[in-house]
């Protein structure tokens, strides 16, 4: 679950030694490197679970409140990334066991993210991701990118981006499709 | 499944008889779920390129440390934060009440949500306040010293007085100076800044004051409580809440964005490839809309509105989808 490369790993390992052993002593210039370091990447992997952005970013703060209040026994036996992220995915399904009633998840769809979700986690915190997708998202044809970009950065409507850009909403539905489709293909070694 | 269905599902735009269908047909099979969440990843992902404040680290920091100060331990939903926040803002106010009646004679000045103010202290010296900030003074300086309290950000000519230094009280810190113009600013509680226009301040913790840090003309100090301070470079518009007036030269639009953004205290983003436009301008006595106008129209960009957030982007002509890649 853990495997990282080799080289990668030690060098991951050193620095966060260091910077943990910090944070135990109470050093919160030390902390905020951290929480700035790991915070977009845990609100989006959290984001996986819970499709709620303020939710996830209450979530990763609460999180880190916890981890800063309880610093002193800050033990950490594997890398400081994956004992973030797997905190993150705890507190998520805990999220949703708290939450499923309210918001219509069903037992099952929770079980099922518990079971076998966090595995490919990693796939979400490699280097990398972040190029890979800006770059996927600029190849698309510029009619389909700005309907992308509106749906997903804006949180505009499909029926608002239909009126913006003069179109049918079907043919919206149909460009959302083809993009998301296209980054599924483009990004499929990230996502497992 | 159609696509087009597990799609508009995974945006939450589906209507109710087919979002179950949907969800039956996930719960099929695993490999149904698989698929699903190979699409939904990438819906997910697609935030790493969000192109600006979203999950936004730095302010989520700043979020982090009140909340640490005020020991709000679960924030659960927003508006419950929101609410202990405003909690935490109504003691701070008590306790000053608090304090007000005990050091008489004392007089407050403060205001919020208007636009800058000007008091006149009693020996003459001036005092602009910023929107939301307030100062406590007495009704005459009677001490060997002038000691005047600040919450929030003003700015200060002080009259010179060489028998009676002037001290301005921000936190845990002091700012001591004979006569001259300076700024003082509470970035957060436990942050504030000092920035120095003319002559000499001495700024120091309020019970070290032989470790004082002597602060000269376009200085900009800034405090961390519990950590060193820092030497800053002050922008061209740090005085902009004073002078009313934002100067950009050869500034990259990312930059006057955010500035602009921190004058009329609203929320914008740009698109990246927009980002890197320099703009040359100075904006007197703008409001807002006239402001973002100029943006629009010498970069031809396009902008516009929701509730939350005003939005700058490309102003390209839609393209014509036939078009070979």
């Amino acid at each position: 679950m853990n495997k990282e490369e080799p080289g990668y790993k030690i060098a991951l390992n050193q620095e966060d030694k260091a910077l943990i052993e910090k944070v135990r002593a109470g050093d919160k210039q030390a902390f905020e490197v951290l929480f700035k370091r790991y915070y977009k990447g845990l609100c989006i992997s959290a984001l996986r679970y819970i499709p709620d952005e303020e939710v996830v970013e209450d979530l990763v703060q609460d999180m880190f409140f916890r981890i800063w209040e309880k610093r002193k026994d800050l033990f950490i036996t594997t890398s400081l990334e994956s004992y973030l992220y797997r905190s993150v995915h705890n507190l998520s399904i805990n999220y949703l066991n708290h939450e499923k009633i309210k918001r219509g998840f069903s037992e099952k769809i929770i079980r099922s993210y518990r079971d076998k979700h966090y595995n490919d986690d990693k796939a979400f915190r490699e280097f990398g991701l972040e190029d890979m997708v800006n770059k996927s998202i600029e190849m698309l044809p510029e009619r389909r990118k700005k309907i992308f970009k509106m749906s997903r950065f804006e949180n505009l409507k499909n029926q608002e981006i239909a009126k913006k850009m003069n179109v049918s909403i079907k043919t919206v539905e149909a460009q959302m499709t083809h993009a998301i489709r296209f980054l599924r293909d483009k990004l499929k070694d990230y996502s497992p | 499944m159609q696509d087009e269905k597990l799609i508009k599902y995974i945006q939450q735009q589906i209507d109710s008889a087919d979002k179950q269908s949907v969800e039956q047909w996930i719960m099929q099979s695993s490999d149904n779920e698989a698929y699903y969440h190979n699409l939904r990843d990438v819906w997910v992902a697609s935030l790493y390129a969000q192109e600006s404040a979203a999950f936004d680290a730095d302010n989520a920091w700043d979020i982090f440390n009140q909340r640490i100060r005020a020991k709000v331990r679960r924030s659960k939903a927003l508006h419950t934060f929101r609410w202990l926040a405003g909690g935490v803002a109504a003691a701070a106010v008590i306790l000053f009440g608090v304090f007000t009646l005990l050091e008489k004679p004392v007089e407050t000045k403060s205001h919020s949500y208007s636009d800058s103010d000007f008091i006149t202290l009693p020996d003459g010296s001036s005092v602009y306040l910023n929107q939301a900030s307030s100062i406590r003074y007495p009704e005459d300086f009677l001490a060997s010293t002038r000691e005047i309290t600040i919450f929030g950000e003003a700015f200060f000519e002080v009259t010179p007085d060489e028998s009676r230094p002037f001290i301005v009280k921000a936190g845990d810190y002091r700012v001591k100076v004979l006569g001259t113009r300076f700024n003082v600013k509470e970035v957060r509680s436990d942050v504030h800044e000092v920035y120095v226009k003319e002559g000499k301040v001495a700024v120091y913790a309020a019970d070290s004051e032989e470790n004082a840090t002597i602060l000269l003309p376009g200085d900009l100090l800034r405090l961390h409580s519990g950590t060193e301070a820092q030497l800053k470079v002050a922008g061209r518009n740090y005085l902009s809440w004073k002078t009313n007036e934002l100067i950009f030269e050869n500034t990259s639009l990312d930059k006057v964005v955010r500035q602009v953004a921190d004058f009329y205290d609203v929320k914008i983003r740009t698109e990246k490839s927009i980002a890197d436009y320099r703009l040359t301008a100075r904006f007197k006595d703008k409001t807002l809309e006239e402001t973002l106008e100029v943006i629009k129209t010498i970069f031809d960009v396009e902008v516009r509105k929701n509730d939350e957030f005003i939005f700058l982007s490309a102003n390209s002509p839609p393209k014509d989808e036939t078009k070979k890649k």
